[in-house]
């Protein structure tokens, strides 16, 4: 079929209609791996390239071109930087809902690489078959990571560090994301990691809406959310975040940074809980910068420090509430 | 293809343009019990099918396929045979309030508007409405990664569904968001036990079901919410639930782990024991509601009660 091959969809006083949420000047392309080829040039559905790399290796930096990965795609990523995005302005769209949604698959080294600023990727259903250990590298900035839904299958382990963050990633967006493992695993990282290298830290970051279910999990992964000390980030938000972590966590089962972080502020409902096991050291929020500002934190569970001693020394509290559990 | 089965529409890229922010690559159907044959292809508003079924028979499992629901459509189920049994389909009502597509379950309690074997289906501002009492189970899946988006159960005079929505074991990863169930004033009929039930059987178990968004007005004798019996990491959040009964707004028995009810509004419970929630669930998490209350909101709670006494 394909209509037309106008490369940006049809226009309307001078601007491309795709037929979705985005206007864009760029071009449109297509994966399925059900359908696709590397031999289509994925310029309409019924010719879709069969992976997100092949798409990527014909999409144009900074034309904000859209890759539409369509419903039913899987694909399995079991090498280190399988998928590497090296152009900029690239939207990485899925559809469909529920199972329909394009799933990837990572091995325990298999991962994409986000190397190119203005990246977005939203929409996909995340599969940990192996104890997968950071499937999505971030080193731009100004990218977005929304709707993203991480399911772990492990029976021994669960997966972590699964969206880090490893150079200058100013204004990164992390929003909507569900991490989901397997009861009673083992975890042994967290699952969120704004590391920062020589090039810069993670300056004005967002974290928004994110759950993690890691129930009966041995956690030894200095938070959920873990900020290095080398270089912390600056003017970090983190809000609408829960963490359900019940087990013998060894680490602050909350946000995690222990070095100089600036104007980093936590508005949030939160919660967690230790368990029988109990916290052995940290507490619920462990953070040892004065810039550290709590607005609105609520907690639940049995921790050797709770929140309020464990930031009070800190930083800020402002309208915080903890409750201790019986269990 | 071809785009000529959209004569009031346009094609792009292939991806039709159905206004909205709606995007597919499926193939598209209408219904329209109005205009509608079932001798149609129903590929286009003006040759529409006449029922949702017949739509979903025409739909490649999938693909994302998509079945539009034409304003002032109206169905009458009276059977409890499944209606969605294609994968990744998307059912889309058109149109506001009482335009809106309805589908109405009558005549026998067991009626239904079911799903089998149908995962990642798709269901969006349809209204359903009850005038058979004690109807057990109006909407019935049986299906995992469903999601129920902006709809509304309704029941009429002296006509309720026993659980308005109810999904079974095999209903993993199931999503409602938005739904809409108002009731504040009896209109006789059995009181339902549920709007919204998780339920397994012996030996199964419900994993990740998630309700949101949802405005939940009326009597149920359990819960407006319920998990019962083997549900894990549910999460039931951003909810507006008033039981005007005596009973508990949200019923939890799971005996699997990890439920969270968190950022909702919740009132009346006047007896039930005197909880919003009412769960024997060892590990129920509630954190952040608001809500009057009667009585004691009980352990692992975080949030604001204000009794109403």
């Amino acid at each position: 079929m394909s209509l037309t091959k106008y490369p940006n969809g049809i226009s309307s006083f001078g601007l491309p209609v795709i037929g979705g949420r985005f206007t864009s000047t760029g071009r449109v392309f297509f994966v399925n791996s059900n359908t696709g080829s590397n031999s289509y040039n994925g310029r309409d559905k019924d010719h879709p390239k069969d992976t997100i790399a092949n798409a990527l290796a014909v999409a144009t930096s900074e034309r904000g071109d859209v890759i539409y990965v369509m419903p039913g795609h899987a694909e399995t990523l079991s090498t280190t930087v399988a998928c590497q995005v090296q152009k900029s302005c690239i939207k990485l769209i899925g559809l469909g809902h529920g199972a329909n949604r394009p799933q990837l698959t990572f091995g325990s080294s298999g991962s994409i690489s986000i190397e190119s600023d203005n990246f977005t990727m939203e929409n996909f259903l995340l599969l940990g078959g192996d104890t997968a250990i950071k499937p999505i590298a971030i080193k731009a900035k100004h990218c977005t990571l929304r709707a993203l839904e991480w399911r772990d299958s492990s029976a021994t382990s669960g997966s972590y560090n699964i969206l880090e963050a490893t150079s200058d990633n100013a204004g990164l967006l992390i929003e909507k994301f569900k991490y989901m493992a397997t009861t009673g695993v083992a975890i042994a990282g967290p699952i969120i990691r704004l590391k920062a290298s020589s090039t810069g830290g993670s300056e004005y970051c967002e974290l928004n809406n994110v759950m993690v279910f890691a129930h009966n999990c041995a956690v030894a992964g200095d938070g959920i959310i873990h900020c290095d000390s080398s270089s912390p980030p600056v003017g970090l938000l983190i809000k609408n975040t829960i963490s359900i972590w019940h087990g013998s966590s060894t680490d602050a089962v909350g946000p995690y940074c222990l070095g100089s972080t600036t104007k980093a502020v936590v508005g949030m409902l939160y919660r967690a809980h230790a368990g029988s096991g109990k916290d052995t050291d940290e507490g619920f929020i462990l953070a040892s910068s004065s810039d550290w500002e709590d607005q609105g934190v609520m907690s639940v569970g049995v921790f050797d420090s709770f929140i309020a001693t464990a930031i009070g020394e800190a930083g800020y509290l402002g309208g915080c509430t903890t409750v201790a559990s019986t269990a | 293809m071809g785009l000529s089965p959209f004569p009031n529409g346009v094609s792009s890229m292939g991806s039709p343009i159905t206004g909205g922010t709606y995007i597919t690559t499926g193939n598209v159907y209408f219904v329209n019990s109005v205009i509608g044959s079932n001798d149609n292809n129903g590929l286009d508003p003006d040759h529409p099918v006449a029922t949702i079924g017949k739509g979903i028979s025409l739909c490649t499992s999938g693909q994302g396929d998509t079945v539009f629901v034409m304003p002032k459509h109206a169905e009458t189920i009276s059977s409890s045979t499944a209606t969605v049994r294609v994968s990744g389909v998307n059912i889309i009502g058109l149109g506001e309030g009482t335009d809106r597509p309805t589908v109405t379950l009558a005549t026998t309690a067991s009626a239904k508007f079911a799903t089998s074997g149908a995962h990642s289906t798709y269901i969006e501002n349809l209204l359903f409405k009850v005038t058979i009492d004690a109807c057990v189970a109006p909407v019935y899946v049986e299906s995992s990664e469903v999601w129920i988006f902006n709809c509304e159960v309704q029941g009429t005079s002296a006509a309720e569904g026993i659980d308005m929505i109810h999904f079974t074991s095999d209903a993993d990863y199931c999503v409602v968001d938005g739904l809409k169930y108002v009731r504040p004033t009896s209109l006789g009929g059995t009181e339902p036990k549920t709007v919204i039930n998780f339920e397994t059987t012996a030996g199964g178990s419900i994993y990740g079901p998630e309700v949101r968004n949802c405005y939940l007005v009326g009597e149920s004798s359990e819960g407006l919410v319920a998990f019962t019996s083997n549900i894990a990491k549910g999460w039931v959040h951003h909810n507006m639930l008033h039981n005007v009964g005596t009973n508990a707004c949200i019923f939890d028995t799971s005996s699997l782990l990890a439920t969270v009810y968190s950022d909702n509004i919740m009132l009346g419970c006047s007896s039930d024991s005197g909880y919003w929630i009412n769960g024997s669930s060892g590990e129920m998490w509630s954190l952040g509601n608001l809500g009057a209350h009667y009585g004691s909101v009980g352990a692992n709670v975080v949030g604001v009660g204000l009794s109403s006494t």
